[in-house]
């Protein structure tokens, strides 16, 4: 956002009342499930709350989760974003979790319900308020079935909007596992999406890892998008072929009209190379080769990472990375990290970056950005920590910015 | 050799300089071995007689790590070679960090274990005998006894393992996420998303895929581990139109057309006339023979289009570019049409008589 502009922040419209009633809700169910925990579980309760400003145009970000446990059958969890205005527009508030899990004991089964993110098979992730029911067998075949509304921003709701979908899968042993996935979707009635996903994973041997799956538009054959990737390992080095084909047309609802102007996949390919050159430090590089659009680019980058203590908590690290675009959009950068120790239970954690465009196009030469941050965790509570930042850039998006960012978590469990 | 006096002090000052980025590379010297366990074993000394308290320590209590005194208190080591701290050369550091990383990340009592094993501790801490750097058991040491066929299948993991993020240990080697996770992740997901579950909740990954609901990244949630693996990292947020180029589509397969629109509109980064801040750039829009980059750019990715003109948005396009439109063909040559005119909404809006 830009700093000079500013906005009237709006009285708090339905959209924050229905957060502020989902989350209490789901607040509620939480402390419901927990109020008597079965006497040989234990459980866990987790909080963290975000705060975030922007100076001189303030906004307002607020994120609150809970993850409760209370017993070996049952879960929760609910994370809600209250605020926004500025850069995320008028949106107030949303939930991005807020589900329950009910489990057999035995592990044959599973019960999701409420708002949740289905990621299985090759299919596209998608966000719903519904149902999923997963069967498996162990170390056998599992079918997992969802469907719901897809959810819409700021709490948005279409007539006759839902999405439905699968996966069948088998476990290969302990060396990976096959699947088949289906999701369709559908938008005001009309059927707008609808993909057959096929995946794979493998790990036949230790030195060795492949995977690929390929996601396969029904409405307009073709590939929507497809990914293959193969790594081996040896010791302190490991490299990685992959290869990735992507069909931005038929990302979008069949019924968009830009998914008929025409179908342009790009395809990308490369490896990346790893090594662990001392104990404490490790060295790593990517290239890649990209054809978007019959053009070719690409992109490579270089990083290491030294670790000032066995536990790595302390570690200093440089990231070099160049990226060719075509319509020379292409752009060369670095950037500096550092996480150390400072004092008895505070640790700082800086980073810094500059970027230098290809073409500047009165968008500046170059485009610094910095971070810096202090956490404190209190000898007498160390269940609880708060981390204060700080953040600075000046950047064609924003002529300059500078962000506060406050962020207090803690943990409560019963064991 | 008459500039031997000279180069000596060069000499010793990158000799101290190697030793010096030795020790932070983590590269030891062969003095610096992991503590002689077998030698005291094999003397006789009981693992008790320096770890005592361990068996009284329960699942909170103290590690029990013998320090300097621990040596010479005893009668064993009552004139030590050497003034220095014993830890400082017997022992790794990095031993004794897992071993408190251990205690902070695992339930483990060593005093219920310690009857049934009658006091053998070598029977768990196999490695001992060999002078191993890594004393904790490996997971298959605690299935020669403990039978979690079960919780293995289920990936209930918490009745050991308290905090997996924290520990940092992975269920298979084959899991580990390598430097590059973040691209594979998808793949690994999709196959076994009960494994993701051991570790991540849920609002984990939403905070990338959320419809475009929340900004809520792993790189914006914690600002204090600059080391956290996220798809935007550091200043993304500035050059994303650069990156959305680079990566026709990607953009699509997480946001919202409203994370865009919203942000775009609220700061008048929007196309119109004489707006200087329009997202499109020069030789953008025009006439017919005339520098015209919005028909290459829609081919490459139409999602970056439709999250302004989507919608009724739609019909901005059309105007030029229906059949017998001033704006001429839209599909790129060799295109071959899968949908049907008369029937497929997006067809039908050149096609079929307009939107």
């Amino acid at each position: 956002m830009s700093a000079r502009s500013h906005k009237r922040r709006k009285p708090p419209s339905l959209s924050t009342k229905r957060a502020v009633r989902v989350f209490t809700a789901a607040l509620a169910f939480c402390s419901f499930l927990s109020a008597e925990p079965a006497s040989a579980d234990s459980y866990r309760l987790r909080g963290d709350v975000y705060a975030f400003g922007m100076v001189p145009a303030p906004a307002g970000l607020f994120t609150a989760s809970i993850q409760a446990r209370p017993t070996s059958w049952a879960d929760g969890e609910a994370a809600v974003w209250l605020g926004g205005g500025g850069t995320y527009g008028d949106r107030v508030g949303d939930v991005l979790v807020a589900n329950v899990r009910l489990r057999e004991p035995h592990g044959y089964g599973e019960l999701r319900l409420g708002r949740m993110l289905i990621a299985t098979g090759a299919i596209r992730p998608i966000q719903i308020d519904g149902a999923s029911v997963t069967a498996r067998v162990p170390r056998g075949p599992s079918l997992q079935v969802f469907g719901g509304a897809p959810v819409e921003p700021g709490f948005d709701t279409k007539a006759f909007d839902w999405a439905l979908g699968g996966r069948l899968g088998q476990r290969i042993g302990e060396y990976g596992g096959v699947g088949v996935s289906y999701l369709q979707r559908r938008t005001e009635g009309r059927l707008d999406f609808e993909e057959l996903g096929f995946d794979a994973a493998l790990s036949p041997f230790r030195w060795l890892d492949a995977s690929a799956d390929v996601a396969v538009d029904l409405l307009r054959p073709a590939i929507t998008s497809g990914r293959a990737s193969l790594a081996l390992r040896y010791k302190s080095v490991r490299l990685e072929l992959f290869g990735l084909r992507r069909s931005p047309s038929r990302l979008l609802p069949a019924t968009s009209l830009f998914a008929a102007i025409g179908d342009v996949p790009s395809d990308q390919g490369g490896a990346t190379f790893w090594l662990r050159a001392a104990p404490r430090l490790d060295l790593w590089t990517t290239g890649s080769v990209d054809s978007i659009a019959g053009n070719l680019a690409g992109r490579a980058s270089l990083h290491s990472t030294l670790r000032l203590n066995d536990r790595g908590d302390s570690a200093v690290g440089v990231e070099l990375r160049r990226v060719w675009v075509p319509d020379n959009a292409g752009w060369t950068g670095g950037r500096l990290i550092a996480r150390i120790p400072i004092a008895y239970r505070f640790q700082a954690s800086a980073e810094f970056e500059l970027v230098f465009p290809d073409e500047a196009r009165d968008r500046g030469d170059v485009w610094p950005w910095g971070l810096g941050a202090v956490t404190y965790s209190p000898a007498l509570a160390p269940w609880f920590n708060v981390t204060a930042a700080v953040e600075a850039g000046a950047s064609p998006t924003r002529e300059s910015n500078v962000t506060g960012i406050l962020r207090a978590s803690g943990t409560w469990e019963k064991l | 050799m008459k500039s031997f006096p000279r180069s000596l002090p060069a000499f010793l000052l990158a000799a101290v300089g190697v030793s010096a980025c030795a020790g932070v590379l983590g590269i030891r010297p062969p003095g610096r071995r992991p503590f002689e366990h077998r030698e005291h074993t094999v003397k006789g000394v009981s693992c008790i007689k320096c770890h005592a308290g361990v068996a009284s320590a329960g699942d909170t209590g103290p590690l029990h790590m013998p320090g300097a005194e621990t040596c010479s208190t005893a009668e064993c080591h009552q004139k030590p070679h050497d003034t220095n701290d014993c830890t400082q050369c017997h022992g790794l550091s990095g031993t004794r960090a897992a071993a408190a990383l251990a205690r902070e990340t695992i339930h483990f009592d060593h005093g219920e274990h310690m009857s049934r094993v009658k006091g053998d501790c070598v029977r768990c801490h196999v490695d001992v005998k060999y002078g191993a750097e890594r004393l904790r058991p490996a997971m298959a040491t605690c299935f020669g006894c403990h039978n979690h066929a079960t919780e293995m299948v289920v990936r209930k993991c918490d009745g050991c393992h308290v905090d997996l993020e924290k520990e940092g240990i992975k269920p298979d080697e084959q899991w580990v996420h390598g430097p590059d996770f973040m691209k594979e992740h998808g793949v690994r997901a999709a196959t076994a998303s009960e494994v993701c579950n051991s570790c991540h909740a849920e609002k984990f990954c939403t905070g990338c895929h959320s419809a475009g609901l929340a900004p809520a990244t792993p790189a914006r949630l914690n600002p204090d581990n600059p080391f956290t693996p996220s798809v935007h990292r550091a200043g993304f947020f500035a050059r994303h139109a650069d990156e959305a180029r680079g990566a026709p589509g990607l953009c699509t397969t997480c946001h919202s057309q409203a994370m865009c629109t919203g942000c775009h509109q609220t700061n008048n980064l929007v196309a119109g006339a004489g707006n200087a801040k329009s997202p499109h750039p020069r030789g953008w829009l025009g006439l017919p023979g005339q520098q015209n980059d919005h028909g290459r750019s829609a081919w490459r990715d139409p999602g970056q289009c439709a999250t302004c003109h989507g919608g009724a948005g739609e019909a901005l396009c059309v105007g030029c570019h229906k059949v017998g439109g001033l704006g001429g063909n839209p599909h790129p040559p060799g295109y071959v049409a899968h949908g049907d005119s008369k029937r497929d909404v997006a067809c039908r809006a050149c096609h079929g008589g307009g939107l």
